[in-house]
């Protein structure tokens, strides 16, 4: 499916700083009229519902844009039935916006290849909603300890050493809201991992135009075969707040006992959004990708071999060749 | 290339600026290098060392004036040695009836350093020249001590203070019992290390030029090629909400308590004195200043 503009006939997409659908070409709002492939033999993971040309998406691709006519596709079979997601947060930050923000993280990162921010390469970037399962959990957790207590004070020529001994005991029963868990395996797990927090009281009901203007993917896997990164992450999450809940001044703390229990799971497939930006340096691909709704950015600017021994070489001169002057000087 | 101008532009004003002062304080130096050449035309004496004590012998003298001919370059001042085997009690008194035992090569030192006008830019009588001389007089005065002076005049007066003029005398009494030419020439070289005219210049070796300016660029390479981005900013509270956190047991019992003790070992420490002598300021019968400072042995 794509939408197309009821005034102009235009494709329109979602527009991030307004928070709707917006005609690029003519400014219409909420102009869409959504068109879907018809006939027996149509298939639109092979031809562009718009120009007919052949288009070849990737094995999860929801959602995506036309290589020849420019127009964004949706794939009706990728974002319905069994994938139709639940939810979906918005984009809040818009194309130029996400520009902006990694031109200022990086302009001052001096070794970085000269066409690195240039307005061309950063007219690449593109928007993803990438998906998302969202995991609510119960977890209890049971904890013991033993700790002691030393104080030390001198009275004449005796030292008195003083140990008390405690038990610790607690037992926790945490509500875990939304633990979100990337279920694409293109994105890397610790770059999404890094795009959090998302701010969840944005999400709303899931709406096909939304995908319009953007790229997007299914699931790739199942919220059961991800469970686990949830779990674990719940696990190692409720140890600490056990530990932290620990505030006596102790010397030593001992542990004796730790269980924690996932009690019940729950989850609901969402989509989530971010820009993402490729650059290519000497066969090498960098990607940084910015929050869609925060504007968080993670990435790694590359480093041009030449221009750090430039630089380098110039302070050295000029370190070196005031050094000189100033010792003779003296 | 703009770029690359826009980062160092600081550096290169600062650097420029550095360079610039340097350069004229170097012009400026050179066209005011004061003359340091020795002008005393009062004395014509040329010797230094005077042994009439006879402790040295003729090479050791020899080795000690060229040391001490070498050293005057440096200090800018007249470094005087005189050693003497006789008895300067009648001499002494004859200036001044009251004078102390210990201060009897005071005023020979004095005396003698006025008599031949000593003094590096001494040009007329009354002038206060800048010099030193060492007076070790071997004979036992009637107080059964060997007494020596350093007194100090003009420059070295004025730079010498009491402490200063005791650690001379310390260093030279390290050696002038069994070796009276070492003592002699510790005289000489504190005098010159001490007036400081030693060039001044930064002994600085000729691979720290290399060195430091390639430590900085490595700390350089180091601070700008990090280009991360993108810190962890949640935590383990993040996903549980203000009432997603219940403890349904919380406590800490206390079981027991118990009380070690160690007796702390206290050593005493006794304590030493010190202590000090000292000449200072005062004027010879000639009328000129001196200062000074005698040790005895």
């Amino acid at each position: 499916m794509f939408f197309r503009c009821k005034n102009c006939g235009g494709n329109i997409v979602y527009n991030p700083d307004k928070g709707m659908m917006v005609c690029p070409h003519c400014g219409g709002e909420e102009t869409q009229d959504k068109k879907t492939g018809e006939g027996e033999n149509y298939n639109s993971l092979e031809t562009c519902l718009n120009c007919g040309a052949p288009i070849k998406p990737g094995p999860f691709t929801s959602a995506e844009r036309c290589e020849y006519c420019g127009h964004y596709l949706i794939h009706d079979e990728r974002v319905t039935g069994k994938y139709k997601p639940s939810e979906l947060l918005p984009f809040r930050i818009s194309k130029e916006k996400a520009k902006e923000i990694l031109f200022n993280a990086f302009r001052k990162k001096v070794f970085a290849p000269s066409d690195f921010l240039s307005a061309q390469s950063l007219e690449k970037m593109t928007g993803m909603y990438v998906p998302y399962f969202l995991y609510d959990m119960n977890v209890n957790g049971e904890f013991e300890a033993n700790a002691t207590k030393t104080r030390r004070w001198v009275s004449g020529d005796i030292e008195y050493t003083e140990t008390s001994i405690f038990r610790i005991h607690r037992k926790l029963a945490a509500k875990f809201n939304r633990v979100p868990v990337d279920a694409s395996d293109v994105m890397p797990d610790d770059s999404m991992d890094l795009m959090e927090p998302y701010d969840y009281a944005d999400l709303k009901d899931f709406r096909e135009p939304d995908l319009s203007g953007f790229y997007s993917e299914c699931y790739n896997k199942t919220s059961d075969e991800l469970a686990y990164r949830a779990e674990t992450r719940a696990r190692n999450d409720a140890s600490k707040i056990i530990r932290n809940s620990i505030t006596g001044a102790y010397t030593t703390i001992t542990p004796m006992y730790e269980n924690i229990d996932i009690a019940s799971r729950s989850d609901k497939y969402s989509l989530l959004p971010v820009w993402q930006y490729i650059y290519s340096y000497k066969n090498k691909l960098y990607t940084y990708y910015i929050n869609g709704q925060t504007g968080k950015l993670v990435g790694e600017a590359p480093r041009s071999m030449g221009k750090i021994l430039g630089y380098a070489a110039t302070l050295w001169a000029l370190i070196f060749v005031t050094f000189m002057v100033v010792m003779h000087a003296v | 290339m703009r770029n690359w101008f826009r980062f160092f532009r600081i550096w290169f004003l600062v650097c420029g600026i550095i360079i610039i002062i340097c350069v004229i304080s170097m012009i400026w130096n050179r066209q005011n290098a004061v003359n340091y050449e020795r002008v005393n035309t009062y004395c014509t004496e040329n010797e230094r060392v005077f042994d009439y004590g006879d402790v040295l012998t003729d090479e050791e003298e020899d080795k000690l004036r060229a040391l001490i001919a070498e050293k005057e370059q440096v200090a800018h001042c007249d470094i005087i040695l005189l050693t003497m085997k006789e008895s300067l009690e009648e001499y002494a008194k004859s200036y001044d009836p009251n004078v102390p035992s210990n201060q009897y090569v005071m005023i020979k030192a004095d005396n003698f350093y006025d008599e031949y006008g000593f003094g590096w830019n001494k040009t007329k009588e009354s002038d206060d020249g800048d010099g030193c001389i060492l007076l070790d007089n071997w004979f036992r005065e009637s107080d059964g001590k060997i007494h020596t002076w350093l007194s100090t005049s003009g420059s070295v007066e004025r730079k010498f203070s009491s402490n200063m003029i005791d650690r001379v005398l310390d260093d030279v009494y390290d050696y002038v019992e069994y070796d009276p030419y070492r003592a002699y020439k510790t005289y000489v070289e504190d005098i010159a290390r001490y007036m400081g005219n030693e060039e001044t210049k930064l002994e600085v070796p000729i691979y720290a030029y290399f060195v430091i300016p390639t430590i900085a660029a490595i700390i350089f390479i180091a601070i700008y090629a990090s280009g991360k981005e993108g810190k962890k900013t949640v935590n383990e509270s993040t996903y549980v909400g203000e009432n997603g956190i219940n403890f349904e047991v919380m406590y800490d019992q206390f079981i027991s308590k118990a009380i070690s003790q160690r007796r702390i070992e206290r050593s005493d420490s006794g304590g030493y004195g010190g202590g000090g002598g000292g000449g200072g300021h005062h004027i010879s019968s000639g009328g000129h200043s001196h200062g000074g400072g005698g040790h005895s042995r």
